[in-house]
């Protein structure tokens, strides 16, 4: 396994032969990768809100935004600046504190999910040794932050929603956290790195997705759920609460609340990609393209190429997840409430468990094939 | 145990059966997606009204004879006819007409019965104005003709349904010059002629 | 169900007047105890415009533009009970080629309705996209009315003794073609609708209503007849020209929201049956032919008659309604549409008083809900079918 290229590595080295000490070189990394997840992770933004408005007018028969720069395509970026510049509404019987604090705690957890997320080897801000489960941790902040702005917008129908995004984000962690459980028993790693480099292997035949076929289905249900996109979208139902917990909020404050909304999609169909369509990784291995094309592995030019591939396969791989929960969002009704809790008590949380038990059997029987 | 097992499978058979449906759905809006967008772009393309559209009235003034047929027609009496009886001709002088289209409701029955025709229904629709007072049209904007869609040349014209070729069921699949459904009376005798 | 009783304190919530799914203006009073729904008191009257006392001040050719303005999605049924009503007191002939295009106009109506209900209720069940579908198809009827009649919505097509206007040349060639577009893309909401398992989750057992309580409450259309009563006042009543035609009265014997979308979209093949053969039987043919076979027959020809006439007599604005009281009723897409109209040798109405079938539909809504979860007021209330313009007039 080659490690790639280490981005931070060559930084420091190219300052310090600058004649800048080593650790003021490491402090002047620092901020590069955040200003990099915040470019890229808005940009994720724009581009899965216009794909949301150019699919779902495809599927309607409809043309979607078109004139708002090519194709429409700063319609998301009109959307935003109207945010940005609308009046910013604090309910007067709304407790203001919590009232802003909600959108921050739902947005925050999100982004800094994504400091675990991989785009190749050392694409990555921080391999932590927990990985997918600090994603698991930092997704169990939200509802908190869902619950304080249901609460505290003093609106009926904002408390229902908070309260319906609470009971579902609680119910549906459990078997996301189980199905990927599953991957995490078979990886032997639970970070996002090592569970990736253990389906690198055998190209397309060694993804989790063939493995965890169950535990696939469910963390997809689950994801979405955690996502409250729509079958699951309780929280926000625009037929029942016109807007959940968003009821009261306008200008920037919603804003804060649309952008978490898109960008946990985007985490999570990056997250699916990682857990179970092998992230990065081309469907051959490109070690065994390179020695097709007898090019040297270790060679700058092919590296770079490789991790230029490898970012556009897991953007590739998310983007399938996107199209598949937009078309999914315009294509279903609603579930209700009770019905929602129990498909994530009843059916979900049974299979996931039985899943787990499966496949540390499984892990124990063959060894070879479930990573023992 | 055979129950439990029965159960289950049960439990798996109507998972199957739901992820089949839902496919089903999701083929239903997929398709969709390589159709021709039916929406008119407004501005850019516009429906030709249809022959019988009621938009805004035209009114002639030399054949008005200020009977008031329109006013008692009218669901709220609207028309305002205001005639003077000549005595020398013994007619009715009509001195001016007009017609509020902020309250007017297109329903036609002015034109409908107005005995000399001299009321007509054009096809304009679009009466927007910054003032409401500029709607009440008087017997110079009445005699206005509007400007047709078919001659601007910023507008893509477009048929509806009813004026589309047999078998046509979308605007955007012929020219709007294509013949529409159904042959004239004259055409028919022709070829009853014939045959 | 057994219900464990909670002490929490029970919430009551204003749904509507302006609420997305509320259908116009309707507010509802809820009384909620968590998710479950205690109580609901429906709060009616945000669009009530008088119109019954708008009639008794209006001859019937200054009262029809207002009638489409009840009920605005099944125009033409209100269109056709205001004419109806005089027409039966003051015994207007209808020649037989009028009561053919009112049947026709009458039955694409109601499939509008009809697409505009599966639309909204879809909607409101949370599937936003048959929405856009049902327009699609509902704009070609619209079309077809704009050709006939000038309007999209509100017509002002029909007359005491007939129809304004004969059908304009190709009109019913277009029609036939929607008539063979249309049966298709039925099958294609049934493939999205139908058999989802999440929209059977939300409407199966849902709002059920037993055959006599349906008939208790007074309850019409498809209502009534997703309860099991095959009652259909055009078989009935045999109004117009039904009994020329080869149809079923579409029913169901569920009594819950998804026998009423059965009913409705069962309905909607009907009407399309119906109107089929209307087109293919109409007395002259199409307009064009009609024409040609007057012109080659010459003056006085047969092709004249009165049955081949779109409207008996062209009414005079002074039509006066004579003395004498009745109720008539029709089968509107939503139930019994109905008028009780008083006359008095006057060009006005003394009373007109009207029978919504939503108002009566209407009120079975609370009884409905008590007990369910508030997701289900919507899918109940949206399997009502109700048009605040109609239910307040």
């Amino acid at each position: 396994m080659n490690q790639g290229i280490d981005l931070q590595a060559s930084f420091v080295e190219a300052l310090t032969q600058l004649g800048v000490p080593q650790a003021a070189a490491r402090a002047a990394w620092m901020p590069l990768p955040m200003l990099v997840v915040i470019i890229g992770v808005t940009m994720g933004l724009l581009v899965s809100v216009w794909l949301e408005r150019k699919i779902s007018a495809a599927a309607q028969q409809r043309i979607g935004p078109e004139y708002i720069g090519p194709l429409g395509m700063l319609a998301p970026v009109a959307d935003g600046l109207k945010l940005v510049f609308k009046e910013d509404i604090v309910p007067a019987k709304a407790d203001p504190l919590l009232f802003t604090a909600g959108p921050v705690i739902v947005l925050l957890p999100v982004f800094l999910s994504y400091l675990v997320v991989p785009f190749g080897q050392n694409l990555v801000i921080t391999d932590l040794g927990t990985g997918v489960f600090f994603w698991i941790a930092m997704g169990s902040v939200q509802p908190i932050g869902l619950l304080m702005s249901g609460y505290s917008s003093n609106n009926k129908y904002s408390l229902l929603g908070g309260l319906r995004a609470a009971a579902q984000s609680i119910s549906y962690e459990i078997p996301l956290a189980l199905s990927v459980l599953a991957v995490v028993m078979m990886s032997n790693s639970l970070s996002t790195i090592g569970i990736v480099d253990q389906q690198t292997g055998y190209g397309i035949l060694s993804w989790n997705l063939w493995r965890q076929p169950v535990g696939f289905v469910i963390f997809l249900i689950s994801a979405l759920a955690e996502c409250e996109r729509l079958p699951f979208d309780l929280p926000e139902a625009e037929e029942e609460l016109v807007a959940g917990y968003q009821t009261e909020y306008a200008g920037m404050r919603f804003g804060l609340f649309y952008i978490a909304s898109y960008v946990n999609l985007i985490l999570a169909s990056l997250l699916a990609s990682v857990l179970f369509l092998g992230g990065w990784s081309f469907p051959i291995p490109m070690e065994q393209i390179g020695t097709w094309l007898g090019v040297d592995a270790g060679g700058a030019l092919w590296q770079f190429a490789a991790a230029g591939i490898g970012i556009g396969m897991i953007l590739l791989k998310t983007y399938f997840f996107i199209f598949l929960a937009i078309l999914m969002r315009w294509t279903v009704p609603r579930v209700r409430i009770d019905q929602l809790l129990d498909l994530g008590w009843k059916f979900l949380l049974p299979v996931a468990l039985v899943n787990l038990l499966l496949t540390a059997a499984l892990k124990l029987a063959f060894p070879v094939a479930f990573g023992g | 145990m055979l129950k439990f097992l029965e159960k289950v499978g049960g439990y798996a058979r109507e998972t199957v059966q739901a992820a089949k449906y839902i496919g089903q759905g999701l083929s239903v809006t997929f398709d969709h997606m390589s159709r021709r967008p039916i929406t008119v772009q407004y501005p850019y393309e516009k429906l030709i009204p249809s022959e019988r559209f009621r938009g805004r009235i035209h009114f002639e003034y030399d054949k008005c004879i200020s009977c008031e047929v329109c006013v008692r027609v009218c669901p709220i009496n609207l028309p305002v006819v205001d005639w003077e009886y000549n005595r020398e001709t013994k007619k009715k002088d009509l001195k001016s007409y007009s017609i509020d289209f902020g309250v007017c409701i297109f329903c036609g029955n002015c034109v409908e019965y107005c005995p000399t025709n001299c009321l007509s229904m054009t096809e304009e629709y679009d009466l927007s104005v910054y003032d409401r007072h500029e709607l009440n049209f008087d017997s110079v904007a009445l005699g206005r003709l509007p400007y047709k869609v078919t001659d601007d040349p910023m507008v893509t014209p477009i048929r509806e349904f009813a004026y589309l070729p047999k078998g046509v069921t979308e605007g955007h699949a012929v020219p709007h010059t294509a013949r529409r459904a159904g042959l004239r009376p004259e055409e028919i005798l022709e070829q009853e002629g014939k045959g | 169900m057994v219900m464990i009783e909670t002490k929490a304190e029970r919430m009551v919530i204003n749904l509507g007047p302006h609420h997305p799914s509320m259908h116009g203006v309707l507010r509802l009073l809820v009384t909620l105890d968590g998710e479950n729904v205690v109580d609901c008191e429906p709060v009616l009257g945000y669009l009530h415009r008088s119109m019954e006392k708008i009639a008794e001040n209006r001859t019937v050719i200054q009262y029809l533009p207002y009638v489409t303005r009840w009920d605005y999605i099944a125009t033409m049924f209100t269109e056709a009970i205001t004419v109806n009503a005089p027409e039966k007191l003051a015994n207007v002939p209808v020649p037989k080629r009028a009561s053919y295009i009112r049947v026709i106009m009458l039955e694409l109506s109601r499939i509008a309705n009809h697409l505009l209900w599966v639309g909204p209720f879809l909607a409101d069940v949370g599937a936003q996209t048959p929405f856009f579908y049902i327009f699609r198809e509902r704009e070609l009827i619209y079309d077809l009315f704009e050709a006939a009649t000038g309007m999209r919505m509100m017509h002002n097509y029909f007359r005491v003794g007939g129809v304004a206007a004969d059908l304009p040349y190709g009109w019913v060639d277009k029609a036939q073609d929607f008539c063979e577009y249309f049966l298709p893309k039925v099958d294609e909401y049934e493939r999205l609708i139908t058999d989802n398992p999440i929209f059977r989750r939300r409407v199966e057992g849902i709002g059920t209503i037993s055959r006599e309580d349906a008939i208790n409450w007074g309850l019409s259309g498809p209502m009534l007849r997703a309860s099991g009563v095959k009652w259909d006042l055009r078989k009935v009543d045999h109004y117009e020209c039904y009994d020329d035609f080869d149809w079923q009265v579409a029913w169901d014997s569920g009594g819950d929201c998804m026998a009423r979308y059965t009913v409705r979209m069962r309905e909607m093949r009907e009407s399309v049956k119906i109107v089929q053969q209307a087109l293919a039987a109409l007395p002259g043919g199409p307009y064009e032919n009609l024409e040609a076979k007057r012109i080659a027959s010459g003056p006085k020809s047969e092709w004249s008659a009165p049955d081949y006439q779109f409207i008996s007599k062209k009414p005079s604005p002074t039509f006066k309604i004579p003395n004498g009281e009745h109720y008539v009723r029709m089968e509107s897409s939503k139930g019994e549409l109905g008028i009780y109209l008083i006359g008095e040798d006057s060009v006005f109405p003394w009373r007109w008083k009207i029978r919504p079938p939503g108002f009566v539909n209407l009120q079975v809504l609370p009884q409905l809900v008590r007990g369910m979860k508030i997701a289900d007021i919507m899918a109940i209330l949206g399997s009502i079918d109700i048009i605040m313009g109609e239910v307040d007039r």
